[in-house]
């Protein structure tokens, strides 16, 4: 699914489940608030097909993902292997849940305002590619960075 | 005689003795430069095929010679004008100048060949207009114009009483069809049609008697469209061979209301027969067409109707505010909705086999409620909440 350049569009009660491919660029927060609720859905809800994750360009965001339960999506997406989130300087945190993507083959951050990485970051033993560009505000990363066994490329720039 | 060798560069002259030669294949000879004089002497040659050389600018003038001519071919080659003896080819039935970017003309004297039954001047570029010499080619069964540049196809077009196939496809220049080209009843395949601005090009309703066996059907310029009326004349839901329809305005900047009620009216008219793929460019109604809605006026028979539907494709309506009540699509794979600024909502489905969703430039568009088809048969049925027609089920949506 795609969704390009509908700054006002809100999804009611959530978007599908069976999602395979997600690509979001230029969205309000409120789109996104709508993957992380599970009103109606069993304690099983959970994106499980959801392979790939682009987040581009989101507006009007006020709460780090983690910080607000609303927004913390990502404990729903188990199954991803590639996230992607750019141009998103209103995200100053990654939740916790990070680390429950134990599928994650590849992380892009650009151009985002978070100061460093969660440490669950150290849980994504299948990660070969970390990269990111353009995140003036990090300042360490992670001790727990040599737990990534399956790294292949590091990308800070 | 068949050659193939790009290292020839011409032939010997003498040539013209083969008396009893029928058939001259010298095509993929990359470096032959020009065929022999001596060629119109050859009365026995029915078939000439040059096509793929590459180097050859110009046929002799001594090709008029050669009446029991019945095929040349002449694709891909430099060739830049047809001798004028080419109208002595009284026997000629097919004739084959694809790709002769060069050309830039056709003579008139065309006309002339009356035997001619193919006519293939696809991605002749250079060629702007047709001769109205063409208009007499009786037994001409098809016209291959694809990619050609023309502004216009010659009046007398409605006289092809033979015309089967007319391919227009990429013809973008191309400002209408001519009027009486409805009349041509053997035109069966016919995958393009232009409405032009003004009396003097066909009007839609023309499409009504041909084009039958099209699968493939593009209607362009639907802005010149005047009546609603003329919409619902052109019977496409008659044409049941049809599995993909595209229907294009090409112009929709000058909207007042009286026009945007007009559009509406000619989209109701047009609709399709079963088709499997609908795109949809540059509708400016404020509402899509009834046939694919629920609840406007008849609706209700879509749901049988669009049964093989896979793709839809709507793209650039600048006036739409609402889509709602889509009909059940139950083979609907692929949905892209594209560039619609005044969309507010959209309602609708379900779409149980949905894999592919786009959706882009809708800036007004607010809240959707995206029902997935597998949630809603545990619990309610979703029968209370789709009366208020503010349901989008989408069904099983992914991205492969």
């Amino acid at each position: 699914m795609t969704v390009t350049g509908c700054p006002k569009l809100k999804v009611e009660p959530c978007l599908p489940l069976s999602l395979q491919q997600l690509d979001m660029t230029s969205v309000s927060a409120q789109l996104l608030e709508s993957l992380g609720r599970c009103e109606g859905y069993s304690s099983l809800f959970s994106f499980s097909h959801l392979k790939k994750f682009n987040l581009e360009n989101v507006t009007g965001f006020r709460y780090g993902l983690g910080s607000g339960c609303r927004c913390n999506f990502l404990q729903h997406m188990t199954t991803l292997e590639a996230l992607k989130i750019d141009n998103f300087h209103a995200l100053t945190e990654l939740p916790e849940s990070l680390g429950s993507l134990h599928s994650l083959q590849k992380l892009t951050i650009d151009s985002c305002d978070m100061s460093s990485l969660p440490k669950s970051v150290g849980h994504l033993t299948s990660l070969q590619s970390l990269r990111m560009s353009n995140c003036s505000a990090i300042h360490e990363l992670p001790k727990c960075l040599g737990e990534l066994c399956s790294l292949q490329q590091l990308t800070i720039w | 005689m068949h050659l193939t060798c790009s290292d020839l560069l011409e032939l010997p002259k003498s040539i013209g003795k083969l008396q009893k030669l029928r058939t001259l294949n010298l095509s993929h000879c990359g470096n032959l430069k020009c065929l022999s004089d001596s060629i119109g002497d050859c009365n026995m040659l029915s078939s000439i095929d040059l096509c793929y050389c590459m180097e050859l600018t110009a046929l002799p003038n001594s090709i008029g010679r050669n009446e029991n001519l019945r095929v040349l071919r002449i694709g891909y080659t430099k060739i830049e004008k047809l001798p004028s003896s080419i109208n002595t080819l009284r026997n000629l039935e097919c004739l084959d100048l694809e790709s002769c970017r060069g050309l830039a003309e056709l003579p008139g004297s065309i006309s002339n060949l009356h035997k001619l039954q193919v006519l293939n001047l696809e991605s002749c570029t250079r060629l702007v207009e047709l001769p109205e010499g063409i208009s007499n080619l009786q037994k001409l069964q098809v016209l291959n114009l694809n990619f050609c540049r023309l502004k216009e196809l010659p009046e007398g077009i409605g006289n092809l009483e033979n015309l089967h196939v007319l391919n227009l496809k990429w013809c973008q220049k191309l400002g209408g069809m001519p009027r009486g080209i409805g009349q041509l009843s053997r035109l069966q395949k016919l995958g393009q049609f232009f409405v032009g601005e003004g009396e003097k090009f066909a009007r839609i309703s023309e499409l009504a008697n041909i084009g039958g066996i099209s699968e493939d059907l593009i209607i362009r310029g639907i802005e010149h469209v005047m009546e609603p009326n003329d919409a619902q004349k052109a019977c496409l839901k008659q044409k049941t061979n049809l599995q993909r329809l595209n229907l294009e305005w090409n112009r929709y900047d000058d909207v007042g209301e009286a026009n945007t009620e007009l559009q509406q009216g000619v989209l109701d008219g047009l609709e399709p027969p079963g088709i499997k793929v609908l795109e949809i460019h540059g509708y400016s109604g404020t509402q899509y067409a009834w046939w694919m809605q629920n609840e406007v006026g008849g609706g209700g028979q879509g749901i049988a109707h669009f049964s093989f539907l896979r793709v839809v494709n709507l793209s650039t309506f600048p006036n739409l505010k609402r889509l709602c009540g889509l009909v059940d699509l139950p083979c609907l794979e692929e949905l892209v909705l594209y560039n619609m600024p005044s969309l507010e909502s959209i309602s609708g489905g379900p779409f149980p086999s949905l894999v592919k969703l786009e959706m882009e430039n809708l800036p007004c568009l607010g809240e959707v409620w995206m029902v997935a088809e597998r949630t809603m048969s545990d619990g309610e049925e979703g029968g209370g909440c789709n009366c208020l027609g503010q349901e989008f089920r989408v069904g099983i949506v992914c991205h492969i």
